[in-house]
């Protein structure tokens, strides 16, 4: 047997997998967006789902303005978290091991039980933050009740992850960098401001990047805490783009609007994705290219 | 030939009964009950094996939404009312009327009429009602003793039991400590579809009568919404949504003296509060009337199902004297739907609380249908943002937000159903 055969043949069960799971669905909701389906009857019609929610769908442009506004603070401040945590957890200190397992820790909590815990963190006269606040003079929020504080605490309680998968990988990314820049450095009199600004930043940029990529397309999917918190309220304040999907295809019956507004969901990360990548030219340092 | 087993085998159970797949959710007592049920089907009717597959409450609807979608539907399904119109729409229910018209045994007319009408869905009877029941209030004897209140029950027998009666007693129930901090609320708000009985008492409505439009905006109804936020608001005498958290003031804390809520918590109820003596009273009535209203859930046989005389077989004992007995007599989780059971001694003189079911029963002969349609889910989705800065207390002025909900409300009702 030919040696690519072969090859072909190992991987065939999950390309099997691939074309019914993945690649099959994916098609049906293309079809699906130009239609008008109600789980039982369906209509050919054209583009107007998508006409319909650019031009005539307030909740549409609502769910977008909240789900953005959610990203653009909760990745970068995610994201900083997260190196914070993973510089902090790279340091040598005694019971190395045990602080990372700490901080680990919460990210293996699943996402409808953390939501249940920041629950009870957010209430207005019993809750842990309101109390924590009320220590230092400072009067509580109704953090869950009052749209303008909603999206601040969906930003805060993203924080609750910065200690999972994304700080691990920032742990890899500055294990892998070379003592020996440090020490070059050391000896050239940089501040530890400086190494970490032009050492540790530009060679973790790899990281950074990948971290930030994936972390808008996680927050353009920020589905459980709104679907068990607030339900999208209040007034539509926490109307995530996930959540508004999710009640057009299955409380509302409307497949032909929700699987347009999926597509469109897949244009709006590609033209992120690709601005991301426009702009790693700029700040993103791969090894590779300094050789 | 361990394919060829495999089939043969797959296609006739080894037991050679007619298996049967029941779709249930509820609470560890509502699904103890259905177990129970479903075991003493199983023991008398040898021939058929029913297997209750339990499904959470919060995930019920969308596993429910997706079986029937992909026609892989249990055989038969409890399904909430609130979802039944819409689902009924797409056909994935068994018409009963043929089915019935050939059982001489099952005869429609021993049932409340409403309980039939619910289950009614463009002109075919496409289930049957299980859990049927009416709004009710609790009340906490203890908390209306201490302030020197009298019994409710004894005011509603009286024809005094009125919204102004129940905001004087909410208001003298309310308690705070030194701080301001509440010890003790007077009234719970009533929840959706108690709002919509408040609605109705005050000669309001939440739609038209064809479902099509908002009824919001009617004086009577935006009167009716406005003592129901003034309860939180003005009277302070109903708890806030934080302060209502996580059943911080929950009637089985006893520091709850009115309730709204159904019959069906009685068993909860019996089981967690041992600190002070309880009853149930009707609603209160209002100006315009009273403020009864009826919900069940329908009990349906999937279009998909092999086994219709089965699974018709199932759904009759399920609202049969036997398991009604059970359900609503021996437990009471709602009315009984037989007509003959509700108005029985042994219904109506338990011999544990709550003992006013006489309120139940009144409640279920005279409440009437709430308004419910195949776009139930969309028209709740468009009120909530209002109603929650009505009863948020973010807008103070019933007028203009029940002006605002019925606008959208309208507008959602005007558009294409399917785009």
């Amino acid at each position: 047997m030919k040696r690519s055969t072969a090859g072909f043949l190992f991987t065939l069960p999950w390309l099997i997998g691939f074309l019914i799971f993945t690649a099959g669905p994916m098609l049906t909701s293309l079809y699906l967006s130009f239609t008008k389906y109600d789980l039982s009857n369906m209509e050919w019609v054209g583009t107007r789902n998508y006409e319909r929610l650019l031009t005539e769908e307030p909740l549409f442009w609502k769910s977008l303005q909240v789900t953005f506004t959610y990203a653009i603070f909760s990745v970068p401040l995610g994201i900083i978290g997260s190196l914070a945590l993973a510089i902090l957890l790279n340091q040598k200190v005694r019971g190395q091991r045990v602080f990372r397992t700490l901080f680990y820790l919460p990210s293996l909590v699943p996402a409808a039980a953390s939501a249940l815990l920041w629950q009870w963190i957010f209430n207005n006269d019993y809750g842990l933050l309101n109390y924590g606040l009320g220590m230092f003079g400072i009067g509580g929020a109704e953090w869950l009740s009052d749209e303008k504080y909603t999206l601040g605490a969906f930003v805060v309680m993203s924080l609750w992850g910065i200690g999972g998968g994304r700080m691990v990988i920032f742990l890899a990314g500055l294990q892998g960098i070379s003592e020996s820049y440090y020490e070059a450095a050391k000896i050239d009199g940089a501040s530890p401001w400086k190494q970490f600004r032009f050492i540790t930043v530009p060679q973790l940029s790899p990281v950074i990047f990948f971290n930030l990529i994936l972390g808008f397309i996680g927050a353009f999917q920020v589905f459980t805490q709104a679907y068990i918190m607030t339900g999208g309220g209040p007034n539509n304040s926490t109307l995530f783009y996930a959540l508004s999907l999710f009640r057009n295809a299955f409380e509302y019956f409307k497949l032909g609007k929700a699987s347009a507004m999926a597509w469109l969901l897949f244009l709006i990360l590609m033209v992120i994705t690709a601005i991301q990548f426009w702009s790693s030219k700029r700040w993103v340092h791969y090894e590779a290219e300094a050789k | 030939m361990l394919a060829a087993a495999c089939i043969a085998g797959c296609g006739a159970p080894p037991d050679g009964k007619v298996h049967l797949r029941y779709m249930a959710w509820g609470n560890v007592q509502q699904l103890a009950l259905e177990q129970r049920i479903v075991d003493e089907f199983n023991r008398l009717n040898p021939d058929v094996k029913v297997k209750l597959f339990k499904v959470p409450g919060s995930a019920y609807r969308n596993k429910m939404v997706v079986m029937f979608a992909s026609r892989t539907a249990p055989d038969v399904v409890r399904v909430d009312h609130y979802d039944f119109p819409q689902l009924a729409e797409r056909d994935y229910f068994m018409d009963l009327e043929a089915i019935i018209a050939k059982d001489p045994e099952y005869k429609l007319n021993d049932f409340y009429p409403l309980s039939v009408e619910e289950c009614r869905v463009k002109g075919r009877l496409q289930g049957i009602n299980v859990l049927f029941g009416g709004g009710i209030m609790f009340y906490n004897k203890k908390i209306l003793a201490e302030e020197g209140l009298e019994d409710p029950y004894e005011l509603w027998k009286r024809g005094e039991w009125t919204y102004d009666k129940v905001l004087e007693y909410a208001k003298k129930c309310t308690k705070f400590d030194r701080s301001g901090r509440p010890t003790q609320f007077g009234i719970n708000m009533p929840p959706m579809p108690f709002y919509i009985g408040v609605l109705q008492a005050f000669g309001g409505k939440l739609l038209s009568d064809d479902l099509q439009k908002s009824a919001l905006n009617s004086p009577e109804s935006v009167r009716a919404m406005q003592w129901i936020s003034n309860l939180r608001w003005r009277h302070k005498c109903a708890p806030t949504p934080s302060q209502g958290a996580n059943s911080a003031f929950g009637f089985e804390t006893g520091k709850l003296a009115l309730s709204f809520d159904y019959v069906g918590m009685s068993s909860r109820f019996r089981e967690l509060i041992t600190r002070f003596d309880w009853d149930i009273c009707p609603m209160p009535m209002g100006p315009k009337g009273d403020s009864f209203f009826v919900k069940g859930n329908q009990l349906v046989m999937s279009r998909e199902t092999k086994n219709p005389d089965a699974a018709w077989r199932f759904m009759k004992f399920v609202n049969g004297p036997i398991a009604e007995r059970i359900l609503y007599i021996q437990e009471r989780r709602q009315s009984p739907t037989r007509m003959a059971l509700a108005e029985s001694e042994d219904f109506l003189k338990p011999k544990a609380k709550p003992f006013n079911m006489d309120a139940v029963a009144l409640t279920v002969a005279k409440g009437k249908i709430l308004p419910i349609g195949p776009r139930w889910p969309e028209v709740m989705q468009t009120l909530g943002p209002e109603l929650d800065n009505l009863f948020a207390g973010r807008e103070k002025d019933a007028a203009t937000a029940m002006k605002r909900a019925s606008d959208a409300v309208d507008k959602v009702l005007s558009e294409d159903p399917g785009l």
